[in-house]
């Protein structure tokens, strides 16, 4: 899963079920071996149960592919198997996604033109920030996805890159 | 109140909650105005009745003087309060009020334009005694000297120094130069930006000063010519030129340094005419020498930390002023006797990322769950199940907290933050709690570059516990099924369903 910038391994063992409706479960993760008991309370609401009998209230929710908690004063949003949702292919285009919804203040290529890494493509405006999106790599843009003044909303593609010569485009994490 | 019955609150968000609730304790009626993004908004839900201004773009709402005027006379309003940012500091608007038979809670306009003009505005606190920057300010109305004039001046400044707009404000139209050769672009850049921003391409500079402190000074005048100080506030904690933290009061101004501050504040108002409430601000160096750098002429975001340590509810204070009464009927005490009690702390919960350069992450409110005790003040302006505007502003609620000493409260902001529960909206309560928590915070090492030097490359570093608890929460629990089709240039989501294998499954596991 990722949290922020950082990609962590977890390995998650659930027991069953007890009759009270809560569950044990045993988490390796940054080297430590943690172990949880989990008692749903609500929609969005756990009582969880540590290796020392402390009792926190969690407070979490999924929307989007990420699950957002709130754990003993920590808020974390965690995308979950990310590696393998996001594996951008060497030979198909690379759709540059905007990070936020707003609105496109101007469209700064041409479909066909050929960009240098950095390079600006579209910039989006939102609560008053402007936000570049720029090539990640050397390549050609192949499709505009969007106009200026367009309003987008996150995750949309505003255009495709084509990597310059036969170098994976892939900018961000591997699959395996 | 004398002549004062219903007010429209020209605005959104937190501010226009604050002043809703305000006008209620007066006994006055609240009219709100809302864009399409906002008819549900909680400033829309709380106010007696609701006008619609139209589209969400705020130019085609929040901004149009035509739109807020029609709407406070279609709904009988007698008064208009503007809040911060939109039209606050628009002398137009605020004369626009006034032609139309309303009171504009706030200066007068020609007090506005008088001040939003911040070279005229250094003249007034020249003219005043108060020292200001070093700069240049060319000569003329119309922006005379050009590049060489300012090269020249440049020279004489010595560098690094600041390229400013004289009709700025939130960063806009300033460039900080470090090099002689830099000043030319940097010069021909910030008046495009002028222009675009405020139609007005006038520049000055300043000398950057090195190592400085943002302290401000609130004053409160009443139509009498009675001006009072009610002592300063710290916001060296910024972001973009943009407040993140702020507290009253500095742990650095000495009662001296503070009589010292009040005066100037209170010759720069009156030199200018000053009605109602306003903030004086200054650049403050380790000595204590401080500088004139603007005045803002209306209710800025941190007053609520001026309001626990003088005990004066200012929102309350400008609508009795509108209506015409004195300071004292006001509820600001004798000028003088305002020594800060006790020490509050102002953080800025916003929608956005401290990871990615502060850029924006508005999005949906799924869990909201406020944090609340003895002297925790939450101004907010969202609610849960409501979706956060692109269009706006980032600043979703403000969190502010009292207690007798500056400790106490950094220990209650703590606490409060990280009582704070609003999920499924990127925020900065993470950073605001690894802020609050930095030793160099803590030992009020605060100046304007705090943020710079201190957390550049900030990410948020979770617990192992907390990354245990979401990892087993996400197993444990039944999950939609991943949409078909992935987004164009991934690969569609994976065929299996990991949430459906019992045991054992590692998340990210072997694709490491």
């Amino acid at each position: 899963m990722r949290a922020g910038d950082r990609r962590v391994r977890a390995q998650v063992t659930p027991s069953p079920r007890d009759g009270a409706g809560a569950q044990a479960v045993a988490v390796r993760v940054a080297g430590r071996e943690i172990q949880l008991r989990l008692e749903r309370l609500g929609p969005t609401t756990w009582r969880v149960v540590d290796e020392q009998g402390a009792a926190h209230i969690v407070r979490s929710v999924e929307h989007a592919g990420v699950r957002w908690l709130q754990v003993g004063g920590e808020t974390l949003p965690v995308r979950i198997g990310d590696a393998v949702a996001r594996r951008p292919t060497a030979r198909r285009p690379e759709g540059l996604e905007v990070p936020m919804p707003g609105t496109v203040t101007r469209v700064a290529v041409s479909e066909g033109e050929t960009v240098t890494a950095g390079q600006p493509i579209v910039v989006v405006e939102a609560m008053k920030m402007e936000h570049v999106i720029r090539a990640p790599h050397a390549g050609r843009v192949v499709a505009l996805r969007v106009r200026q003044g367009e309003q987008v909303e996150a995750g949309a593609v505003v255009a495709e890159l084509h990597a310059a010569g036969a170098a994976p485009a892939d900018a961000t994490e591997h699959g395996p | 109140m004398k002549g004062l019955r219903r007010v429209l609150v020209a605005n959104r968000g937190e501010i226009a909650v604050r002043v809703i609730r305000a006008c209620r304790e007066l006994g006055l009626e609240t009219v709100a105005v809302a864009s399409d993004a906002d008819l549900d908004a909680p400033h829309a839900r709380l106010a007696d009745r609701t006008e619609h201004l139209g589209p969400s773009d705020p130019r085609e709402s929040y901004l149009r003087q035509d739109r807020l005027i029609d709407a406070a006379r279609r709904s009988g309003a007698d008064a208009v309060h503007p809040g911060y940012g939109f039209l606050a500091e628009s002398a137009a608007f605020a004369d626009a009020v006034t032609a139309a038979g309303l009171r504009f809670v706030g200066p007068p306009a020609e007090v506005i334009a008088r001040l939003g003009d911040k070279t005229a505005a250094r003249a007034i606190a020249e003219r005043s005694g108060v020292p200001v920057i070093p700069g240049f300010t060319p000569e003329g109305r119309a922006g005379g000297g050009g590049p060489d004039a300012f090269a020249a001046a440049a020279e004489q400044l010595g560098y690094p120094l600041l390229v400013k707009a004289a009709a700025g404000g939130g960063g806009r139209g300033m460039r900080v130069v470090e090099r002689a050769d830099d000043l030319r672009g940097a010069l021909a850049s910030a008046e495009r930006e002028a222009r675009a921003a405020f139609g007005d391409g006038r520049l000055f500079l300043e000398r950057q000063l090195p190592e400085v402190r943002h302290v401000e000074v609130q004053i409160v005048a009443d139509g009498d010519g009675r001006t009072a100080a009610l002592g300063e506030r710290e916001c060296s904690v910024q972001r973009r030129h943009q407040k993140l933290i702020e507290e009253a009061p500095s742990a650095r101004v000495d009662p001296a340094g503070r009589a010292r501050l009040a005066a100037a504040a209170v010759a720069v108002a009156n030199a200018a005419g000053y009605v109602n409430a306003g903030t004086v601000e200054f650049l403050m160096e380790p000595g204590g020498q401080f500088y004139f750098l603007e005045v803002n002429t209306r209710l800025q975001v941190e007053h609520p930390v001026t309001e626990f340590v003088a005990g004066v509810d200012l929102v309350k204070s400008q609508l009795r002023i509108a209506a015409g009464e004195p300071l004292d009927a006001a509820g600001i005490p004798s000028a003088d006797a305002a020594a800060p009690r006790g020490h509050a702390l102002e953080c800025r919960v916003c929608a956005e990322d401290p990871a990615d350069g502060f850029r924006p992450s508005p999005g949906p409110i799924l869990v909201l769950d406020e944090p609340a005790g003895p002297w925790i003040r939450v101004d907010s302006g969202i609610r849960e199940g409501w979706q956060v505007p692109a269009v706006y502003d980032s600043l979703l609620a403000k969190v502010i907290v009292w207690d007798r000493t500056r400790a106490g409260a950094v220990a209650r902001m703590q606490q409060a933050l990280g009582r704070f529960v609003i999920l499924g909206c990127g925020t900065n309560l993470e950073f605001l709690r690894a802020v609050i928590a930095h030793e160099a915070f803590r030992r009020a090492e605060t100046t304007t570059d705090f943020l710079e030097r201190h957390f550049t490359g900030w990410q948020p570093d979770p617990s192992p516990r907390a990354l245990a608890v979401a990892a087993a929460i996400a197993v444990t629990q039944p999950r939609p099924a991943p949409p078909a089709g992935g987004a164009a240039g991934r690969v569609d989501p994976v065929a299996w369903d990991p949430w459906e294998t019992a045991s054992g499954w590692r998340i990210g596991g072997p694709h490491d």
